[in-house]
């Protein structure tokens, strides 16, 4: 994706064809052809080589990783045998939630990024006050703060031992996984849950935590130069043609910072789906609450490397479709402002 | 647009939650063990084992969760809040810890058989196929070109192991095989001394404390739990030997074939026995007391014993112990309770803040 | 719908833009607000949109003599074309004229038809007919602006608010849209209150001028008014260009010709003597009338006059005439050319009164 755009770039300014930079024309060739292999040997090739790892036994190899079998009952069979079927079966059990969580925290993650992001964004963008500046360091921060240490934040904030630690410790709330619908008979509230969590740091709402702060400032971030260069005189105007605030946000304000809010749930959906550090410390190792990346580098560990490259190949797959559809953004965006519609990103 | 992203995240949604409109399950029992690195594939077929045998008696589904890593930063975790309901660590002092914090009660000891240590194991060296360096003892490993691959004793349980080996080994502490009657007899003997003396002269041994501290210039990167120090080792390729558990010696040569590497084991060892306990605070919060002692009970049957054994830890069961036999060779070992007096000893003396550990390694600049 | 602003006065932290500001707007008029960058023409009408809040407790707007500091900007029946359009550059021409029409509630909210019918007429009214569909990229500046103006009248306002409508236009582009302004204006009868700091553009649209400086109002009247009879000196020297000639009163000043009324002219002290360059009079001769002395640096034409550019002599100070082409070929200057200069009508205020 990155050398197409390249490509179309140097593309441009070819077409401009200007005479004072067309003698440097082997400067162009020699810088393109860097690029691309710069690219094919960081970029290309290890991404090839997980694909390569996951499917080196073969595509039932690969399916193995997510479905295996457990010993069939009643059948006997060397005891060693039996054991590696256990085995496998109870990492692939473990690899499929995984799955499920890194999907159920990256979603949380993203919708409140997007809300909080969007917020954050027209606050900084749209208003003056004081502190302005420091809420925008503030936006920025973990960006600079190391996402091991992030986790370790809400460790002394939520842990045992930590700040809230009595409050927290004995805060209790449903399983998303155990949800269910009951229905309104008898009740106001139509889900039920089997299953009660209990604290916040080492269960999967700090993992949420973890990654909320490790990916707030991706849609903030990326909204904010949208915002700020767009002002407030539409936003006015539209106020002043008789729009409520919310017409206003929903036809003024949201069309405008489309793309780059579909730029930043991107990004923030990627680093949700592969943050590590600060998950790894509030997941306190445990299987349940492992997300993908956690569940990689336990199973590259388990020296089970196929598996592995098999989980991380759907990292890998997501990375590949953000790529797609940012190309298809930019494509539509491209398109947008040559028809005229000043889809500023 | 608005519409496709909010399709995407129902359906995100449902497919993280097959459950949402599934009627409720039975009630179902969890139990969380928290347990230190390599222990992995030792209770993912425990634990296989031990559901079956409970759903047998009880009619009840157990769903047991693990958890792995250093068993220094497991029991932080579980200081930290982690709702362990029992906890399988390397080594006896990080439980006290646990008990320190009020969370286990005084006692677990011994409400298990032989110091509730279900298994034992010790400390060996894995080298490269054909020994390429002529690793054959402790002393090899200061040998100017060895690239000794250890874990953090910080951090480590297995670490821990590591060091008080090879501190004992270079303070000449007396050993015996314990696979004897006659060394069993002797090495109790030499523990209920040492429990009544008040100064421990091997903590001021000089030549010890001379080869631990070259020992460690030979390390050149320390990771934080044995199995990342395996995997240093034997995935990555990086150093000549691999200091560490018997048990994780075993696991890598059988993962990546006995053409690769070669366990050796030293003249004289530790006898390590990771302890197990119940976690008397959570288990009394989750109403778990029943199901947690009946796990680590059930580590001690014949059933589990041979786990232990498949999964190379040395059985309490001297009957499945001699089944073993082959992989899991009688060798002369120290105790920490002859040697050490106890762990809490060593743990202050060695791995605290500024302790010895800290005063011999730094960090080599890179 | 009249508009009134009564002691009104806006702060922004410890800055004043508009300080105790009235203005009477009666129906239908059509108001300039004038006066240079920075002297808080947007604030003022902005505060009487709504889109400003008055500092607490000082000042009350009132249309139809109804207080509305209580009514938010999109009650207040008022049109706003800002100075940088500000058109939804997401929607089509004909979405951002029904944008108005579209975001009502639906019981007033009228049907898809009656709205391309409205937007319809909005755009013949603008004579931009058949550009419902561009966007407003694909525009030229002076179309934008008119369809900022469509979009604000699509609602039926009863009062309009333009901000330097022409701001960013060419001198061509502008005197034609000041007309076409002039005739909407009469053609739909709104009550309008536009800003320009183009004073040409204030004398020659609207009915009423109001001069701004610093946050205040110096003078409101109607453009011979604020021309002919300026209240103050920044009137005087803002609207059109003006040549000073310092001196004391009853003796340099009566030298160089009969004054005007201003201050007392007779009362001795510094004064200074405003006149236009069209009624600086140049002559070869000192033709019995006490008169300065002049040197001739440059000329130029402009249309129909042209400008005569002389240094005095005493005070080395410039001065512009303008003459008309005839006067000038009679004088024949060249030059270099030494002349005599008086005025016919001449504004004297006291040295008191600073600008
Ligand atoms: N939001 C604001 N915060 C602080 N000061 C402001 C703000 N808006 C305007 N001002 C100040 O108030 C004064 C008046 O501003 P205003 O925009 O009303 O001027 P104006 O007469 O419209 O000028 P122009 O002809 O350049 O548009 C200026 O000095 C300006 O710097
Ligand atoms: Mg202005």
């Amino acid at each position: 994706m990155t050398t197409t755009t390249l490509a179309t770039s140097s593309n441009r300014r070819a077409d401009g064809e200007n005479p004072a930079t067309g003698s440097a024309r082997w400067v162009r060739i020699v810088l393109t052809l860097a690029t691309v292999a710069f690219i094919g040997i960081f970029v290309v090739l290890p991404l090839a080589n997980v694909f390569a790892q996951a499917f080196s036994h073969g595509v039932s190899g690969y399916v193995h990783a997510f479905f295996a079998d457990g010993p069939p009952r009643g059948v006997h069979m060397p005891v060693r045998e039996r054991l590696k079927m256990i085995t496998a079966a109870s990492q692939a059990r473990q690899t499929r939630s995984a799955i499920a969580m890194t999907l159920l925290v990256g979603t949380t993650a993203v919708v409140f990024n997007v809300v909080f992001g969007v917020a954050a964004a027209w606050a900084v963008g749209k208003f003056r006050f004081r502190g302005k500046t420091l809420l925008i360091s503030l936006i920025d921060l973990p960006f600079s703060v190391s996402p091991v240490v992030a986790g370790l934040i809400f460790v002394l904030l939520f842990g045992r031992e930590g700040v809230f630690g009595n409050w927290a410790t004995h805060f209790k709330w449903p399983d998303p996984f155990s949800i269910y619908w009951r229905g309104f008979n008898g009740h106001w509230w139509p889900f039920g849950d089997d299953q009660q969590l209990e604290g916040i740091v080492f269960t999967p709402l700090g993992i949420v935590l973890g990654t909320i702060f490790v990916t707030f400032p991706f849609v903030a971030r990326s909204l904010m130069p949208t915002v700020e260069a767009q002002g407030v005189e539409e936003e006015q105007a539209a106020l002043s043609l008789g729009a409520s605030g919310w017409q206003t946000f929903r036809r003024v304000t949201l069309p405008n910072i489309r793309w780059a809010l579909l730029y930043g749930i991107m990004l923030c959906t990627c680093r949700a789906f592969g943050e590590f550090g600060a998950v790894s410390v509030v997941s306190g190792n445990t299987d349940a609450n492992d997300t993908i990346p956690l569940r990689v580098e336990k199973l590259w560990q388990s020296y089970d490397s196929q598996a592995a490259f098999a989980l991380a190949s759907l990292l890998a797959g997501l990375a590949l479709i953000t790529l797609l559809i940012k190309g298809v953004v930019d494509w539509r965006r491209a398109a947008t402002v040559r028809a005229g519609g000043g889809g500023v990103l | 647009m608005t519409r496709s992203i909010l399709f995407s995240l129902v359906a995100a949604i449902a497919l993280s939650a097959p459950a949402f409109t599934r009627p409720a399950a039975a009630q179902q029992t969890k139990l969380l063990n928290v347990s230190y690195d390599p222990t992995r594939e030792l209770y993912e077929q425990f634990n296989q084992s031990f559901a079956d045998y409970y759903k047998s008696q009880t009619g009840k589904t157990l769903t047991v969760t693990q958890s792995h890593g250093g068993s220094g930063k497991q029991a932080r975790a579980v200081i930290d809040g982690l709702q362990a309901d029992v906890v399988t660590l390397a080594l006896a002092w990080d439980v006290t810890a646990i008990e320190d914090a009020g969370l286990i009660s005084p006692g677990w000891q011994d409400h298990f058989p032989d110091h509730s240590s279900p298994y034992t194991s010790t400390i060996v060296f894995l080298v490269r196929k054909g020994n390429p360096k002529g690793i054959h003892d402790w002393a090899d490993l200061i040998k100017p070109d060895v690239q000794v691959i250890a874990p953090n004793p910080k951090t480590s349980g297995g670490a821990r192991w590591n060091f008080l080996a090879a501190w004992g080994w270079a303070a000449n502490a007396p050993a015996f095989d314990l696979s004897t009657a006659e060394g069993k007899q002797k090495s109790d003997q030499q523990a209920a001394e040492a429990a009544k003396q008040k100064t421990f002269s091997v903590y001021e041994n000089d030549s010890a404390r001379k080869f631990v501290t070259q020992l460690y210039k030979h390390v050149p990167v320390l990771d934080t739990g044995a199995r990342g120090a395996t995997v240093t080792f034997a995935q990555k390729g990086i150093g000549d030997v691999l200091v560490g558990w018997e048990n994780e010696a075993w696991l890598a040569s059988d993962e990546f074939g006995k053409d690769k590497f070669e366990i050796v084991y030293p003249g004289v060892s530790v006898l390590a026995e990771p302890p197990v306990a119940v976690v008397d605070k959570v288990v009394d919060a989750h109403g778990t007391r029943d199901v947690a002692t009946a796990y680590l009970k059930y580590l001690y049957s014949p059933e589990a014993q041979e786990i232990i054994g498949q999964n190379h830890y040395r059985p309490r069961d001297t009957k499945i112990l001699a089944k073993y036999r082959q992989e899991l060779p009688p060798l002369k070992l120290f105790t920490i309770n002859g040697t050490f007096q106890d762990w809490t000893r060593a743990q202050k003396t060695f791995f605290a803040n500024n302790g010895v550990f800290d005063q011999i390694y730094q960090p080599t600049a890179k | 719908m009249s508009v009134e602003v009564r002691n009104l006065t806006k702060s922004y932290g410890n800055f004043t833009a508009v300080k105790d500001v009235s203005l009477v707007v009666n129906t239908g008029q059509l108001v300039a607000l004038v006066g240079p960058s920075g002297s808080g023409k947007t604030t003022l009408l902005r505060s009487i949109a709504g889109l400003e809040q008055p500092d607490p407790g000082a000042g009350t707007i009132l249309l139809n003599g109804k207080d509305v500091a209580a009514e938010p900007v999109g009650r207040r029946k008022i049109g706003f074309v800002f100075q940088h359009y500000a058109l939804f550059k997401h929607m089509t021409v004909g979405e951002n004229v029904a944008f108005g029409l579209r975001v009502r509630p639906w019981r007033s909210r009228p049907s898809r038809q009656e709205i391309r019918k409205i937007v319809g007429e909005l755009l013949d009214l603008v004579q931009l007919r058949g550009m419902e569909r561009r966007y407003p990229s694909q525009l030229s500046g002076g179309q934008r602006q008119r369809i900022a103006l469509a979009r604000a009248l699509a609602t039926k306002p009863a009062v309009l608010l333009l901000d330097e409508p022409f701001g960013a236009l060419d001198a061509k582009v502008r005197r034609e849209l000041r007309q076409w302004l002039r005739q909407l204006h009469h053609d739909v009868g709104v009550t309008t209150i536009f800003v320009t700091h183009d004073q040409e553009e204030a004398l020659e649209v609207a009915d009423r001028v109001a001069v701004m400086n610093k946050g205040v109002i110096e003078q409101i009247g109607t453009p011979t008014e604020v021309y002919d009879h300026p209240a103050t000196p920044f009137v005087q020297t803002f609207l059109g260009t003006v040549n000073l000639f310092r001196g004391r009163i009853a003796e340099d000043l009566q030298k160089s010709g009969e004054t005007s009324n201003g201050r007392d002219p007779t009362s001795p002290g510094k004064a200074t003597a405003f006149v236009r360059p069209h009624d600086v009079e140049i002559s070869r001769l000192a033709n019995g009338h006490p008169g300065l002395v002049g040197e001739v640096i440059s000329t130029s034409m402009t249309g129909p006059t042209t400008r005569v550019y002389l240094q005095l002599s005493d005070s080395r100070e410039l001065v512009e005439a303008e003459l008309t082409r005839n006067r000038y070929h009679e004088l024949a200057l060249k030059i270099g050319d030494t002349v005599y200069v008086s005025w016919r009508k001449a504004k004297v205020f006291a040295d008191d009164y600073s600008i």
